[in-house]
């Protein structure tokens, strides 16, 4: 008998152990069913996790607008309370119709004069055609309520 | 938000789920065999080689690895089996055991069945004896080896002749 035949021979008399298939089968059909399970758990559990995090930024977010809105309520009523306190009688809109003092306007350039007014919230109309300005209407110092238009004349 | 690895995984093990639920285990018929003879040729004890054998198909299933055709599978369970037994071998447990029976009593673990030429064959070395089998019974060349092994060609090559000259003197000459 050729060496590899003898080699063949006896190779081909040695078997996995049923025992061992047996078991195996088992155990390997026992440890994928627990993969399994740990799977469903981490897909049941994910979109769970997710509301989860939805529920504490939406938390955080509420908490973020109340305090917000707590201060600025606040700061309306302690302005409201001195306003009641300093100025009985007063108008409470009154900050709606805030007035700016007209500054001197003379001798500035046509841009800078309305850069300078629209800076302190006031419209502008020019008449004449000159670069510099001459006087403003109404005229340095006046009170002027904010939004309104002012005019200047220019030389 | 789920970063990228945490959406991967669950996709990875559905697979399983899939072939768990569905599927058997088509490759533990078809290659039990195959596994268990080179577990048993790398680590010399059938009781070893049944753990080995556990060890690789647990491996398989749960790796789950794709090969291209069934030379690849073949020789990557073949791989991992020899890896596994050797590491088995290199085990300060399995050295310390190995000197306190095996070798007081080197015919102990043999299964009553094995025959005289099995034996024999699982007397020798363990580079020679995993070179043998690999190339007298599973057919591979001292290249396709030396792949399997992580050994040069030229190397198996020569344990492919030493073993079979111990196994001649061992079994009485008329070896071809």
């Amino acid at each position: 008998m050729s060496f590899e035949n003898k080699i063949r021979q006896a190779y081909d008399s040695v078997h996995a152990p049923d025992t061992l298939t047996e078991r195996l089968r088992e155990e390997l059909q026992r440890d994928l069913r627990q993969d399994a399970d740990a799977v469903g758990g981490i897909v049941t559990e994910a979109p769970k996790r997710d509301i989860v995090r939805t529920l504490l930024h939406g938390g955080a977010f509420v908490a973020a607008t109340v305090i917000l809105c707590g201060g600025f309520g606040f700061a309306l009523w302690s302005m409201r309370d001195k306003t009641v306190v300093f100025h009985p009688g007063s108008n409470v809109s009154a900050p709606a119709d805030e007035q700016v003092v007209m500054p001197e306007m003379a001798g500035l350039s046509r841009q800078t004069a309305q850069q300078t007014l629209e800076a302190l919230g006031l419209a502008v109309e020019f008449s004449g055609d000159g670069s510099t300005v001459a006087r403003s209407e109404p005229p340095a110092g006046a009170r002027v309520t904010k939004g309104s238009t002012v005019r200047l004349v220019m030389e | 938000m789920l970063s990228a690895s945490e959406t991967d995984i669950p996709l990875g093990i559905q697979k399983k789920t899939i072939r768990m639920t569905g599927v058997s285990f088509a490759a533990l018929d078809k290659y039990k065999d195959l596994v268990y003879r080179t577990a048993l040729t790398v680590t010399g004890c059938h009781e070893d080689a049944e753990d080995i054998t556990q060890e690789v198909f647990f491996k398989y299933f749960r790796m789950d690895p794709e090969f291209e055709d069934e030379t690849h599978e073949k020789a990557w369970l073949l791989r991992v089996t020899i890896n596994a037994g050797r590491n088995l071998l290199r085990s300060a447990w399995f050295r310390k055991r190995s000197d306190a029976d095996i070798t007081l009593f080197p015919a102990a673990e043999d299964a009553p069945g094995d025959s005289a030429v099995l034996k024999a064959v699982l007397g020798l070395p363990e580079k020679y004896r995993t070179a043998i089998y690999l190339h007298y019974y599973e057919g591979y060349s001292a290249a396709e080896i030396g792949e399997l092994t992580g050994r040069s060609a030229a190397a198996v090559g020569q344990h492919l002749s030493r073993g079979r000259e111990k196994l001649r003197k061992i079994l009485g000459g008329d070896g071809a």
